[in-house]
């Protein structure tokens, strides 16, 4: 298994290099975080420090939201949707392997390209640029990374439950992307949860979305004690468990359903 | 120009024949602006929580910048967009040869061509979110604001239309281009906020540069009652000029196209 993985990974890194000028302009548009965060430094010249957030804390979160952003988003649906309707998916259903499998390579490959090209420019910058304070033990990075991959993992598991929808209706993205859409606002991507309405905030914490972005950021600033640490990765463990079911129960249903539509 | 008019009804009545037949995806889609356009303006509310006004705008007034936000940015998707995502294929493919053999111009050929239905409604929805920020702002709006007004989001259309098109030049000389829709989607997503949000070298980008504060911040102000007639008279040159040599642009880059198929 562990050397199908490789192979399989190998690949895919491959075919993500081969598009180096549409990496270029992915990772140049994403500025968007860094717009956020400029419009929260307008907010704390108008009326000093929000909640208790100066200026360096809004600068370390989206700096390094951006470089999340890029690691633990996934796009699986879009491709399990273009596969579907290109007939791809019958060929991905051939090969003597899980498509589950195929497609988390596929995740995992890209995504390696990006840390890759990304890690060694954040920390570039992190060194340049005096606001960015990261002040971390070895634990709290180590927990950091760890929280970052469990967030990843819970994306690609919830768009797989969320992608087995097209065997009913051809078609997922939509669906995913309300949802996906929903939890922008309950991640800690368009504001750091604590500084969003209360019920907002309390809401985020039991949902899925903040496990790949608010969770690991707060912790990256240090702003966790060891309690609500624990409960976030229980929190991203149960929610894994609970996608991983759903895809499976879906996935047996569906699969008699899939009528092969292209190819 | 009538002629083109006519292509256009032809064209674009095609694609809609087309689309027609999926009523349902059509409506969804409709849902779907209305369901970003509700959390756009809620999501902008968690910058309120803390200061009445950021930079000068209220949120009131910020809902004003992200309804034509959302009006510019339909215009993106439903007409630039389709275009641009052709246009890497038009030159790889060798299509460009083809089109360029058509009696018409190729500027037209390439750029408007093609068209989206799915995002039609959302200028309409975008208004909207302009008139509710306007009515809940409660301050009276006057005839000539709403005349520049509505000169600027045409001026606005066309320096979007001109940056496109610039763009597609690039893709006839870099022949891979893919992701140059993503540079446009980009570019109007900064036009969410007004650039007086922005600080240092974003604001100074954003305004000179790539002319995003055009694209919003400028038709904000104006219907805000804050224009000024020497604001509305160098927001429209600019974009006529842009307009004007992007075309050239055009003109030019193509002769220095070798063709692909061949």
């Amino acid at each position: 298994m562990i050397a199908v993985y490789k192979a399989l990974l190998r690949a895919h890194i491959g075919i993500g290099l081969a598009y180096r000028t549409r990496l270029t302009v992915w990772v140049l548009t994403s500025l968007f975080p860094l717009l956020l965060m400029s419009v929260w430094l307008a907010v704390v010249d108008e009326v000093g420090p929000a909640n208790g957030w100066d200026r360096s804390d809004f600068i370390s979160y989206y700096a390094a939201a951006a470089l999340l952003w890029h690691t633990t988003t996934s796009f699986l649906i879009w491709t399990w949707d273009s596969d579907f309707r290109s007939g791809d998916f019958s060929f991905k259903l051939l090969k003597p392997l899980d498509p589950f499998h195929q497609y988390l390579t596929q995740e995992f490959g890209f995504r390696t390209i990006v840390i890759v090209i990304l890690v060694p420019l954040l920390v570039g910058i992190t060194l340049l640029v005096p606001a960015l304070h990261y002040e971390l033990d070895l634990l709290g990075w180590a927990l950091t990374v760890f929280a970052g991959l469990t967030g990843f993992l819970l994306n690609v598991v919830m768009a797989m439950a969320f992608a087995t929808i097209a065997f009913w209706t051809t078609q997922a993205g939509n669906i995913y992307s309300l949802w996906w859409g929903m939890g922008a606002f309950l991640s800690g991507w368009v504001a750091p949860l604590p500084l969003m309405p209360p019920i907002v905030e309390a809401t985020g914490r039991w949902m899925p979305f903040r496990s790949s972005m608010g969770f690991p950021l707060e912790l990256l600033l240090g702003r966790l004690d060891g309690a609500e640490i624990a409960r976030s990765f229980a929190v991203t463990a149960g929610w894994i468990g609970i996608f991983l079911l759903l895809y499976r129960l879906s996935w047996r249903r569906g699969i008699h359903r899939y009528q092969a539509v292209g190819g | 120009m009538s002629r083109y008019i006519r292509l256009l009804r032809i064209f674009w009545g095609n694609t809609l024949a087309t689309e027609l037949q999926y009523r349902a995806a059509f409506w969804a889609n409709a849902g779907l602006s209305l369901f970003w356009l509700v959390w756009a303006a809620l999501g902008a509310g968690a910058y309120f929580r803390f200061a009445p006004s950021i930079r000068g705008w209220t949120y009131d007034e910020l809902l004003v910048v992200l309804g034509i936000f959302f009006a510019i940015n339909g215009f993106r998707q439903a007409v630039i967009g389709p275009n641009l995502a052709r246009m890497t294929e038009y030159v790889r493919m060798g299509t460009l040869d083809f089109l360029l053999t058509k009696p018409v111009s190729s500027q037209f050929m390439v750029s408007l061509r093609h068209v989206g239905v799915y995002n039609w409604l959302d200028p309409l929805l975008g208004w909207g979110l302009v008139l509710f920020g306007l009515i809940r702002r409660d301050e009276p709006v006057s005839w000539t604001s709403v005349l520049a007004f509505a000169l600027l989001t045409v001026a606005g259309g066309l320096v979007l239309y001109s940056l496109a098109l610039a763009i597609q030049c690039l893709a006839v000389w870099t022949i891979g281009g893919e992701g140059l829709d993503d540079v446009v989607e980009g570019i109007v997503e900064a036009g969410r906020f007004p650039v007086q949000m922005y600080r240092g070298i974003f604001r100074t980008v954003l305004t000179f540069f790539i002319p995003v504060a055009l694209l919003t911040t400028v038709p904000a102000e104006a219907i805000l009652g804050r224009g000024s007639i020497g604001i509305l008279v160098v927001s429209c040159s600019i974009a006529a000029l842009l307009l004007f040599a992007t075309s050239r642009l055009w003109v030019w880059s193509l002769r220095h196209y070798t063709g692909a198929s061949a």
